[in-house]
């Protein structure tokens, strides 16, 4: 029971240091590296290295060298199992608000590692509350949205199949 | 004597130590080989070019010689001078105008009538006599001018925000082609319809946009009138190069400010010029 007890104790320090250790600045360095080889730069940051959280401040958004707005803030929380991204307060530049008809955008991302190929997000555009889910289906990323009353603008790039409104690109 | 320390405890805690330390040894190895050390950067746009205009001079400019004028006493008055044309560079300020029925070009500090060239806008030529200013606007058109234009296309059905008069969107007078304010405002407004009449791609070099080709035109849209075609690619606007999206994008939200516009294309490798006039 004393040797039970034992490895328990350092499964568990194990999984904390796994977690509390973890390069998070450098691991969102690597994340910044990887939007960047599809066109969208995330820059001028201010960067807190937390216990469990990476926050970051401030952070521009340019998509194909386009300005679209500002991130206010962005906080990177893993539990090695369960993970969740939230960004607060994104305001669109005018630029990306003559496509989006909002100015103001929050977003959860959440991820568990038993649904490996499924991310949930809720999203909170302008007013309107919605909830997506991105899969990854054979080299393929759908978001399906649960309703796209309000959001007619992308009506035009979406699909229908038995799960509701999909929106798909290839990777 | 109760000990300080407990002897077990801190052989239990030892290991615990161990782990923590084997874990963040890891880490800094995999940080300092596979991970970046700093983030992304983005390098602001070099500076958009001032608006200029082209205009045909070819045969007036060699007739330009920088020469010094005796400033003589004026002959006439400042409205006998009629403004057909400015080319101001950072360099160079060349203007063409009309006096007495006789079209001259002068180059800065040339005078016409005793009225010396100082400086020009866009819109205007500033000319001094006597330490006064004087500035001299372009020639309006008169009907008689407009009835000599040669409308290039049908007209076209009238849209929600262009100007209400039956000229046509798109005329040609035979040099640059005159395009209604309307035609522009209601393509800002409605920009689905814009990719109804054509379709434009980025051409790419890696990262880098070299310019945005034309996909397809719609036949008989305003961008057929406007002389585009399919396989075009538009490389430039006022001499600002569209070498990123953002360039476009700004083009595209104060496109209904603009007065003149000159796309710089490519056409079966051969760069060429289109330019409209914005009324």
């Amino acid at each position: 029971m004393q040797m039970v007890k034992k490895i328990s104790i350092i499964i568990v320090a194990i999984l904390l240091s796994i977690i509390i250790f973890s390069p998070k600045r450098e691991l969102y360095y690597l994340l910044e590296d990887k939007l960047k080889e599809n066109s969208i730069v995330l820059y001028e940051e201010s960067i807190d290295n937390n216990l469990f959280t990476l926050t970051v401040k401030d952070a521009k958004v340019s998509v194909n060298g386009l300005k679209l707005g500002t991130i206010g803030e962005l906080d990177i929380t893993s539990f090695l199992f369960y993970s969740i991204v939230t960004i607060y307060d994104v305001s669109l530049s005018s630029t990306a608000q003559a496509v989006a008809p909002f100015k103001t955008l929050n977003i959860k991302i959440s991820h568990n590692i038993f649904s490996p190929t499924t991310l949930n997000v809720t999203a909170k555009l302008g007013e309107l509350l919605k909830e997506a889910k991105v899969k990854m289906i054979d080299n393929k990323i759908r978001v399906y949205i649960k309703d796209i009353d309000g959001m007619k603008y992308i009506a035009p790039f979406m699909r229908k199949d038995k799960q509701g409104w999909y929106y798909e690109t290839n990777i | 004597m109760k000990p300080i320390f407990n002897l077990q405890s801190i052989k239990n805690i030892i290991p615990i130590f161990i782990v923590m330390i084997v874990v963040k040894l890891i880490y800094v190895v995999l940080t300092i080989l596979f991970l970046p050390s700093s983030g992304q950067e983005i390098t602001s746009n070099k500076k958009a070019k001032a608006l200029y205009y082209r205009l045909k001079l070819s045969q007036s400019i060699k007739s330009v010689a920088p020469k010094v004028t005796k400033i003589e006493k004026p002959k006439s008055s400042i409205d006998s001078i009629k403004l057909m044309a400015i080319y101001n560079s950072n360099d160079r300020l060349v203007v063409t105008v009309k006096s007495k029925n006789k079209i001259k070009v002068l180059a800065k500090g040339e005078e016409i009538d005793g009225f010396i060239l100082t400086s020009a806008t866009r819109d205007y030529a500033i000319f001094t006599r006597n330490e006064k200013n004087y500035t001299v606007q372009f020639i309006k058109k008169t009907k008689s001018v407009n009835s000599n234009i040669k409308s290039m296309v049908r007209d076209i059905p009238k849209r929600k925000g262009e100007i209400d008069d039956d000229t046509p969107a798109i005329v040609d007078d035979g040099y640059t082609k005159i395009v209604k304010r309307g035609l522009l405002q209601h393509y800002k407004k409605d920009n689905k319809s814009i990719w109804k009449d054509i379709g434009i791609n980025a051409v790419k070099n890696g990262s880098v946009v070299n310019g945005f080709k034309v996909r397809f035109v719609r036949k008989g849209s305003d961008f057929e009138k406007l002389g585009i075609q399919r396989g075009d690619t538009i490389m430039a606007v006022n001499g600002e190069e569209l070498n990123n999206y953002e360039s476009a994008v700004s083009l595209y939200k104060n496109i209904d400010t603009i007065e003149n516009l000159t796309l710089t294309i490519k056409r079966r490798n051969k760069e060429m010029e289109l330019e409209y006039e914005i009324k």
